[in-house]
């Protein structure tokens, strides 16, 4: 029997453990805010839940400890305009598998 | 947070994480990858080395990062000092560099060590230019079959970096404050030369604009050595991971396929400002005409830190200060580093 499978990655941003690139500058102000925490603090990324009733879908879970959306070019964009949320788009795009 | 979760089995199905030694202490958890991607895909990218166990893949590498040094051109030319003529990429010069610099009144070198880690990449980089297979030698310390303290290329390395703040070429505060406000000083203008690396580039630029300017991180080995001009860093210093209690190894692992595409590091260039470890032409789409510089740097070896277990590496940066200003002797501060290793050691015992 055919099934269609639908992806979905759900992106969890974590907090800790950001050692070397944790850190937030202000420039301007010469402020610094170290990411760097004892206690995780999670975000989820909102993602449509996955109806089709004819779907058996798989949710894979990524938790992202400070490697994406700390970039200079990142780290003030919402999280949606990040690039790996981006990339997340277009492997669901590319992937619901018919099997 | 991993291990509690691995015990659950209820954690996630990838991890981006640091890579090095912090993947291969949740190996446990972790998928190897080998068998998941081709021979033609692991070829096309680089870093696959620093998150291995035994030969086994435990992350795909993302990510470059490469230790070089930015300057502020107009106190440059305010102290007179021409880097095509005066720089060649030697300590020695590097040195001369500085002096010319601090008797013109200006702060040659601007740094934060109140934190430890970014000066460990100066003092890196002295070593990496200053020895055959760097990451070798580390290893073999780690392993417990050489020791930091006699290992005089290390010793070399560290008082060479020490040298430059005894005589008076860092900012007065380096001690005290962390890499971060450094980092600060340095785009508005408060010195001469930041040590650095890479990713530091857009904070630069936004702060100095057309000020900016690059150069190589000083060698300790002459010209024609094979280590001459090496930076530290890596080539996929990051690290994507699949839990090897994920109910969709193949569907997390295609994910992984995807991202080490090159279409897709173009995007993440393009999006990040961040230098690629897949092979391709990225030219269309660096941000800034500094990043063409920085990867024409060779050899790029890894942090030496980042071989090093946790409690190692934080004995490195929390001496580090203490060393710098003298307090402690390079040979004492060997000496505080072979015995957090042996720490290390006994723990696996």
């Amino acid at each position: 029997m055919k099934k269609l499978i639908l992806l979905k990655i759900i992106l969890i941003v974590i907090a800790s453990m950001v050692i070397l690139l944790g850190c937030k500058q202000n420039i301007n102000t010469g402020t610094s805010a170290p990411t760097q925490t004892s206690e995780s603090k999670v975000q989820e990324t909102k993602v449509q839940e996955t109806t089709n009733q004819s779907a058996e879908p798989i949710k894979l879970l990524f938790w992202n400890f400070g490697v994406y959306g700390i970039s200079y070019l990142e780290r003030n964009k919402e999280k949606s305009e990040w690039y790996i949320s981006k990339a997340i788009k277009r492997f669901e795009e590319k992937t619901p598998i018919l099997q | 947070m991993m291990s509690a979760t691995a015990i659950s089995k209820q954690g996630p199905d990838i991890v981006g994480m640091w890579g090095g030694s912090y993947v291969k202490s949740l190996k446990d958890i972790f998928l190897p990858l080998n068998d998941y991607f081709t021979q033609e895909e692991i070829s096309a990218v680089g870093g696959w080395e620093n998150s291995a166990v035994d030969g086994k893949y435990y992350a795909a590498p993302i990510r470059t990062m490469i230790t070089c040094s930015f300057y502020n051109k107009s106190l440059f030319a305010k102290a007179g000092v021409d880097l095509a003529k005066e720089y060649d990429g030697t300590y020695k010069s590097f040195l001369q560099i500085c002096e010319k610099l601090k008797n013109a009144g200006i702060t040659p070198l601007i740094n934060g060590a109140a934190d430890g880690w970014g000066m460990s990449w100066l003092e890196g980089t002295l070593f990496a230019s200053n020895i055959d297979n760097p990451e070798k030698v580390i290893n073999d310390i780690v392993a417990g079959t050489k020791n930091f303290s006699d290992t005089p290329q290390l010793i070399e390395a560290f008082k060479a970096a020490q040298d430059l703040n005894k005589k008076g070429y860092y900012n007065n505060d380096i001690t005290t404050i962390n890499r971060p406000e450094a980092v600060t000083l340095f785009a508005n203008g408060k010195g001469a030369i930041f040590p650095s690396i890479s990713f530091d580039l857009f904070d630069f630029r936004a702060g100095l604009k057309d000020d900016l300017g690059f150069m190589t991180m000083p060698s300790l080995s002459a010209p024609g050595s094979p280590n001459f001009g090496a930076a530290v860093g890596g080539i996929g210093t990051d690290a994507v991971c699949v839990t090897n209690y994920s109910k969709y190894p193949k569907e997390a692992t295609d994910f992984l396929r995807f991202l080490e595409t090159y279409d897709e590091e173009k995007e993440f260039v393009k999006d990040t400002g961040e230098l690629p470890n897949v092979k391709g032409d990225y030219s269309s789409v660096l941000s800034d005409k500094i990043q063409a510089e920085i990867l024409k740097i060779s050899p790029v070896r890894q942090f030496p830190d980042n071989l090093m277990p946790a409690n190692v590496a934080e004995t490195w940066w929390k001496f580090e200060p203490v060393m710098l200003s003298g307090q402690m002797t390079v040979e004492d501060f060997m000496k505080e580093m072979d015995k957090s290793r042996d720490e290390a050691l006994a723990s696996k015992q």
